[in-house]
């Protein structure tokens, strides 16, 4: 069964289309960008290794996607013959409010849930929205399943869902924490799961997702228990350029001396905080690396800031959990960045992790055990796959 | 030497007056309402039935020197004359990051103290109308201050640093400062002291929970980290404070409720917290009445919301040290509260915690081991003594 995965934001489609056969294979993916602004670019890349490229105005997210199925059974660069082989197509949606604790068959009642979700997630579930409906035009005999961000994280018990903020800001607007990056962490606790050859339900894990968005779970008995992103992605640990956790103080403190409202604030601890803000030069781990090893100051502090902030939340939910038997890295900087694992995990002894300095030095990007062979908490990195679990959830439905 | 304590808040004074031959408190009261109409002062002498007075204090000097004249009184007095007190020491809430130790207030002190007022608009400014009353009063008694920051002062970068700009740490000193550090540094060391342990090899956490709330991890004698920040309001769930809030769902609150700057911090820090959530109350002994007498789920829910909270904030401190060798309750909450104790400390088994329900049921502000005799992680209950820091730090600085 071929399953096409879309990923759309405000102004990009990001997609792959894989055989659900067998074992997954991915036949093509590619990029659309600047959907809507001008010099819109489509960037494809198929499994042979062919790859193309080519700009037009792409004025909508329904003329890229029409493009994305053009190049798709281009009989150059594509790797269908018919549109109509794509028997299911999995959305990825960011918001899921409190409705959808799994992924759902998308029909308009479903559609109505997550538009009213929109409110939660002003930037992102609109495109979301925008490429189901273009989807529905093009091809509308094709079932279509969405996947939510949220979804994995419905199973947290309320005292660690809601805010201290009065009661009455839930009933009224469902202001609480719901978490982001469901979908990875979800497939990474599983996998690693699997990797040590334990059952899930027996195990209490922190997955550690660390990329220009990140976000850290506690995982017990295969449920979301805690998670550090929020009613928005802000929250929680310091990001490539949002801030993560601060003092409202603060932040109401910085509003009143630069004269601030709400909505520049909020772009503020969005898109100039976290690793840019304190650095002064990059939001990018790379590129701090680099500096720090040339005796950047602030790159310095900006690493340490990133590091320690994960070894609290790894702290804070190992006892929220009562113990920790495995502790999962993933994303860009959890899979490649060997320095940051090696910083949060020198100081883990006392809870029983035997961390392998020698060999996390090794692993980039490939599943691998970081921790000594007699340690009790296992220490595991395993990349993502945050495609391969929408086309796995809409295979599941769409049977 | 007879030492004078005074806490200026804006509109109440409270004071202590200890003997420090053996650190006896020999009066201790408080004036409220100073500048509103009805004004009251209570006041305290060990042994003594509480004296009681109602009468207008226009400002901070009158009632300074309300106080003075009180501790003078032939009947409720303790003092033959002023000139026994041997020195005053203030309570001063934010000394940012110039002040790391409790000081002699000199002119440049003041100086230094009025450039914080940004930081503690509510507070500093009521801190230095007692300094100036007290000046005027008993010009030629040496006066010091103890900052609820100073303690701190050690973090290190990465822990005091927050996530934004790097410009407006520079041009606003925005940062952690933290607070209660008085109350922190006198329960660890005595914690210490009781353990008979080196203070300076012990990685300790200290709970500081009463209707304001703060957790510091005091590593070798330093505090390393603090959940207040920049301002009281961050960190834990408190009476009315909101404590860990995603700054994404402010700014949604906000737009949808049409609030400002002021009107923002009004609902965070005045009408969030265990008063937000529960509906009923900001007082802890409320909400356990109504949670477990009365069976109120939102009581429950505050309840266990501020449990969880605390114990997160103990495992992040566990984890930043790298191990616990103690863990300290204090505060009206921390020191009467056997049940909050025993929440928050179920399930820390694994990390060597072992709970002595027998010796912490009804436990009140006494000091304690409330944990089992071979318990690797030692559980105390101690109760603070805020004044008493003061008392001391003034005492050693005249004695230089």
């Amino acid at each position: 069964m071929k399953i096409l995965v879309l990923n759309c934001g405000s102004s990009s489609i990001k997609y792959q289309l894989l055989d659900m056969k067998n074992e997954a294979f991915l036949l093509a993916k590619g990029l659309v960008e600047r959907i809507g602004i001008s010099d819109g670019e489509i960037s494809h890349k198929n499994h042979n290794g062919t790859i193309y490229k080519a700009t037009d105005d792409i004025p909508n997210h329904t003329i890229g996607i029409n493009l994305v199925l053009e190049i798709l059974v281009d009989t150059e660069h594509g790797v269908l013959n018919d549109v109509n082989e794509i028997k299911a197509v999995g959305h990825r949606v960011v918001h899921g409010g409190e409705e959808f604790t799994k992924s759902i068959l998308i029909n308009d009642e479903v559609m109505n849930q997550i538009k009213e979700c929109s409110d939660l997630a002003p930037l992102h579930n609109p495109a979301n929205i925008m490429g189901i409906e273009a989807m529905k035009s093009i091809i509308p005999n094709v079932p279509q399943v969405a996947v939510f961000d949220t979804s994995f994280h419905t199973t947290m018990p309320n005292y660690a869902y809601l805010y201290g903020v009065p009661y009455q800001y839930y009933n009224k607007y469902k202001v609480r924490r719901y978490g982001f990056h469901g979908t990875s962490h979800k497939y990474v606790v599983n996998e690693a799961s699997k990797f040590i050859n334990r059952d899930i339900k027996d195990l209490k894990i922190v997955s550690c997702h660390l990329g220009n968005g990140a976000s850290i779970t506690a995982v017990k008995n295969g449920k979301s228990i805690d998670t550090s992103m929020g009613m928005t992605p802000v929250e929680g640990l310091l990001m490539g350029t949002r801030c993560g956790d601060i003092g409202l103080g603060a932040v109401l403190y910085i509003m009143e001396k630069e004269g601030f409202s709400y909505k520049e604030a909020n772009n503020m601890v969005n898109k100039r905080c976290g690793l840019l803000g304190v650095s002064g030069i990059s939001p990018d781990m790379r590129d701090l690396q680099n500096a720090a090893k040339e005796g950047h100051e602030r790159a310095k502090i900006a690493l340490d800031m990133f590091a320690y902030r994960v070894e609290k939340y790894i702290g804070a939910y190992t006892f929220a959990m009562g113990g920790l038997d495995m502790i999962v890295f993933t994303g860009g900087i959890g899979e490649n960045a060997t320095i940051i694992r090696h910083k949060i995990c020198e100081h883990m002894s006392f809870i029983g992790l035997d961390f392998d300095k020698e060999k996390n030095k090794q692993i980039q990007g490939k599943a691998a055990e970081i921790n000594k062979p007699n340690s009790k908490i296992k220490c595991i990195v395993m990349p993502t796959n945050e495609e391969l679990v929408i086309a796995r959830d809409t295979k599941e439905i769409v049977k | 030497m007879k030492i004078l304590v005074l806490n200026c808040g804006s509109s109440s004074i409270k004071y202590q007056l200890l003997d420090m031959t053996n650190e006896d408190v020999l009066a201790s009261g408080i004036i409220e309402r100073v500048g509103l109409a009805e004004g009251e002062l209570t006041h305290k002498v060990p042994g003594k039935d509480k004296y009681k007075q109602v009468l207008e204090v226009e400002n901070h000097t009158i009632g300074i020197n309300l106080i003075l004249k009180t501790l003078l009184d032939n009947e409720k007095g303790v003092l033959n004359s002023l000139e026994e007190i041997g020195a005053v020491g203030h309570r001063v809430v934010h000394g940012g990051e110039t002040f790391s130790n409790s000081v002699e207030i000199t002119n440049e002190v003041i100086d230094k103290v009025e450039e914080c007022i940004d930081l503690a608009p509510l507070h500093n400014p009521a801190n230095l109308k007692g300094i100036y009353a007290m000046k005027k009063l008993l010009p030629n008694v040496t006066q010091c201050g103890t900052f609820d920051t100073a303690f701190h002062q050690t973090m290190p970068e990465h822990a005091y640093m927050y996530s934004i700009p790097y410009e407006l740490y520079e041009k606003y000193k925005i940062r952690r400062y933290g607070f209660h550090g008085a109350s922190h540094k006198y329960v660890s060391e005595t914690a210490a002291e009781f353990l008979g342990e080196n203070y300076n090899k012990l990685k300790i956490i200290t709970c500081h929970l009463g209707n304001g709330a703060s957790i510091a991890a005091v590593k070798n004698g330093k505090s390393v980290d603090t959940s207040m920040g920049l301002t009281p309001v961050e960190g834990l769930m408190m009476g009315t404070r909101a404590g860990d809030l995603d700054l994404g769902a402010m700014f949604f609150i906000m737009n949808k409720e049409n609030l400002d700057v002021k009107g923002a911090n009004e609902l965070v820090n005045k009408k969030s917290g265990v008063l937000g959530i529960s509906g009923i109350s900001s007082d802890m002994r409320d909400i356990e009445d109504a949670a477990w007498n009365k069976g109120n789920h939102r009581a429950q829910l505050a309840l266990d919301m501020y449990f969880s909270k605390v114990k997160k904030y103990i495992g992040a401190y566990a984890a930043i040290m790298g191990g616990i060798d103690v863990i300290i309750f204090t505060g009206g909450i921390g020191e009467n509260g056997p049940e909050t104790r025993k929440a928050i400390c179920e399930g820390l088994e694994y990390m060597g915690v072992e709970f002595n329900n027998k010796v912490n049921d009804g436990l009140r502000a006494k000091l304690a081991d409330i944990s089992m005799p071979d318990s690797k992680v030692k559980v105390l209950v101690v109760p603070t003594n805020e004044e008493l820091v003061i008392a001391r730090d003034t005492l050693k600085i005249v004695n230089g």
